[in-house]
């Protein structure tokens, strides 16, 4: 265990009638952290969240947060907070009441509480609203009282849930630069479950990437990006062109006899990739290295970007996406420069068969 | 305007049935040719609010019993009817069908077991002889009901109350309890009336020793007299009435949700 980990995740194992959701996860999270659990629905990654707030039992594993084991801590005893997708305000309870809840539970008295209650209300920016009912409120607001109710008892750390998923789009970026603003404000350490790759990376430091149950990488977003651990990972990020290579330390050869040269040396057989807007297109070759003749066979204006695809002599397919003023007609042809920095490659064999999607609890 | 014909015609079918037992209950013999009774007359009425008149007994002796066994199906009830409206577990449905038995089946079948059973234990002709019996009819109902709104309930609450701090004891009584509050007022009406108008378990467990308000009616209806009857029957109408009043109130709450669609 490092000494900066607040928050580790030991082993951590779950089956559900024998059929594992969570295997064996080992997770460290920093404290003032905000750290993104990713993956695809029925990946497991609820269900970890579930074990860490104690709501379920793992079957092995342990989780220690600050120097303490919480194993057979009851979830009323771990000081963390969870805030689940819908919110869920208690109805019979008003705003203010809902978001006291926490501290008349700890014995906070009542004067106290609705100073804490009235002061956090104002910094979720819902001054006014404490003597509403809860079904007073728009989906955009119930979930910043849920967000109000959990920060106001100080939590260690703040689990959300996918907090975001059931806002609507233009409401989705308000509401992640709350969280983010309320992040900074009071400096609680955050775990954040999503299936979208977008918000993990705006909202986390770092994101630990889980398929299937297991941790594939956790890694910053932008190595993520930049240098995923497998294809997989590389188009769960919308990686999308994958060719092979022999590799000879920083030389690639491809297979229709191109060579082109790489910052990152691997050895054997390769998959390399390279992000679609990283490919630069030029009308001449005016550099030397690491140019490929390319004929663009198809051309999309998506707003902000033109999409090419592109097909060398040899047959290689690939996508650039190029600032949308660089005007490019289907069967030009071209060169493409693909940056050294930008060509990243793993061992082919890397890519491990995954296990037939199983049903896994949760999303 | 429809609707308020409609509102007003279904009023009327409700309480007119009512209508001639009032009028009974005030009357001095009411025979065939007359429209309207010839001779009011408040003797019925004296007879039955007397001081320790029978029909006050019974109905006290009622209340009792009815309350006794709505509390007992509530206790067997609440955690039964989660169960069945939470959990998936194998013979979920033959349980079910098993619960509606006592409804299905006539008590008639079951009562001779079940007064043997109860002599044995010293309970035949007692009041807990005859609260226990009444949970045959009620608890199937407190179930059923109760797991329809377990059927609805979001157990995220529970978990987002626990994870806020709270104990399992306070999330049932915090959290749970008020959420399911509407569900639990139509369990215990159901329960609470049903008990209240059971006249042949008690008639065979009672043994004639536990008289409740529906043995002194049919006692009364027996003697011959009408009027005394009317009031009766009048009198054991009114916790009926109250519920309703009651109910109709506790279901219009907001708040109040917890299975009963979104009332």
């Amino acid at each position: 265990m490092s000494e900066l980990a607040y928050c580790a995740i030991q082993n951590l194992t779950k089956r559900f009638r024998g059929v594992p959701a969570v295997g064996d996860l080992w997770l460290e999270i920093r404290r003032g952290e905000r750290l993104a659990l990713l993956g695809p629905s029925g990946c497991g990654k609820s269900t970890t969240l579930q074990l860490i707030a104690g709501l379920l039992a793992p079957d092995s594993g342990q989780i220690v947060l600050n120097g303490r084991s919480l194993v057979g801590v009851p979830p009323e005893r771990r000081e963390m907070a969870l805030v689940l997708q819908r919110g869920l305000l208690f109805p019979h309870l008003s705003v203010g009441e809902n978001v006291a809840f926490g501290l008349k539970l700890r014995g906070v008295n009542r004067a106290e509480r609705e100073a804490q209650a009235l002061a956090m209300l104002a910094q979720v920016q819902l001054s006014g609203f404490e003597n509403r009912r809860p079904a007073e409120l728009s989906g955009g607001q119930a979930q910043r009282v849920a967000l109000a109710r959990s920060l106001v008892i100080r939590p260690k750390l703040l689990l959300l849930d996918e907090p975001l998923s059931a806002l609507d789009a233009n409401l989705r970026s308000d509401m992640q630069n709350l969280i983010l603003q309320l992040q900074a404000e009071t400096g609680v350490t955050m775990l954040v479950v999503t299936h979208d790759q977008s918000e993990a990376v705006v909202m986390a430091h770092r994101i630990a990437l889980m398929f299937d149950g297991c941790l594939r990488q956790v890694d910053t977003p932008e190595a993520l990006y930049q240098q995923p651990s497998d294809a997989t990972v590389a188009r769960f990020f919308g990686g999308v062109n994958f060719f092979e290579a022999i590799a000879e330390q920083h030389c690639l050869r491809l297979s229709g006899g191109n060579r082109l040269t790489t910052d990152h040396p691997q050895h054997g057989p390769v998959q390399v990739t390279i992000r679609p807007e990283r490919i630069h297109l030029l009308a001449e070759p005016i550099c030397g290295i690491n140019l490929l003749p390319v004929t663009i066979t198809q051309s999309r204006f998506t707003g902000t970007q033109r999409h090419l695809a592109l097909k060398t002599p040899t047959g290689l397919e690939l996508q650039a996406w190029v600032p949308p003023g660089q005007s490019f007609t289907v069967g030009e042809s071209a060169f493409a420069h693909l940056p050294a920095d930008a060509l990243w490659s793993f061992p082919s064999a890397n890519e491990p068969s995954l296990p037939d999607a199983v049903a896994i609890r949760g999303g | 305007m429809i609707r308020r014909t409609l509102l007003i015609l279904i009023i009327a079918t409700l309480f007119l049935p009512f209508l001639p037992l009032l009028v009974w209950s005030v009357a001095q013999g009411w025979y065939f040719p007359q429209l309207v009774p010839q001779q009011g007359t408040g003797a019925h009425w004296a007879a039955v609010v007397a001081p320790g008149s029978r029909v006050l007994q019974g109905f006290g002796q009622s209340l009792v019993i009815a309350a006794l066994s709505t509390a007992l199906a509530l206790a067997v009830g609440l955690p039964a009817g989660r169960a069945l409206g939470l959990m998936a577990f194998p013979g979920k449905g033959a349980i079910k069908l098993v619960l509606l038995l006592p409804i299905i089946v006539s008590p008639l079948a079951t009562l001779m077991g079940i007064q043997f059973v109860l002599i044995r234990l010293g309970l035949n002709g007692t009041l807990a002889g005859v609260v226990l019996v009444h949970l045959l009819p009620t608890i199937p109902y407190m179930t059923l009901v109760l797991s329809s709104v377990y059927a609805n309930f979001d157990t995220g609450y529970e978990a987002q109350a626990r994870s806020l701090g709270a104990t399992p004891t306070q999330v049932l009584w915090q959290v749970t309890l008020p959420l399911i509050a509407p569900g639990i007022v139509v369990g215990a009406l159901f329960a609470f009336l049903i008990s209240w108008n059971e006249f042949l378990l008690t008639f065979f467990v009672g043994g004639g020793r536990v008289l409740t308000l529906p043995m002194i009616l049919f006692t009364s209806l027996q003697g011959g007299n009408q009027g005394l009857t009317a009031a009766i029957a009048v009198t054991s109408v009114i916790p009926a009435l109250i519920f309703l009043l009651f109910s109709s109130r506790a279901l219009q709450d907001d708040a109040a949700i917890g299975g009963l669609g979104d009332v």
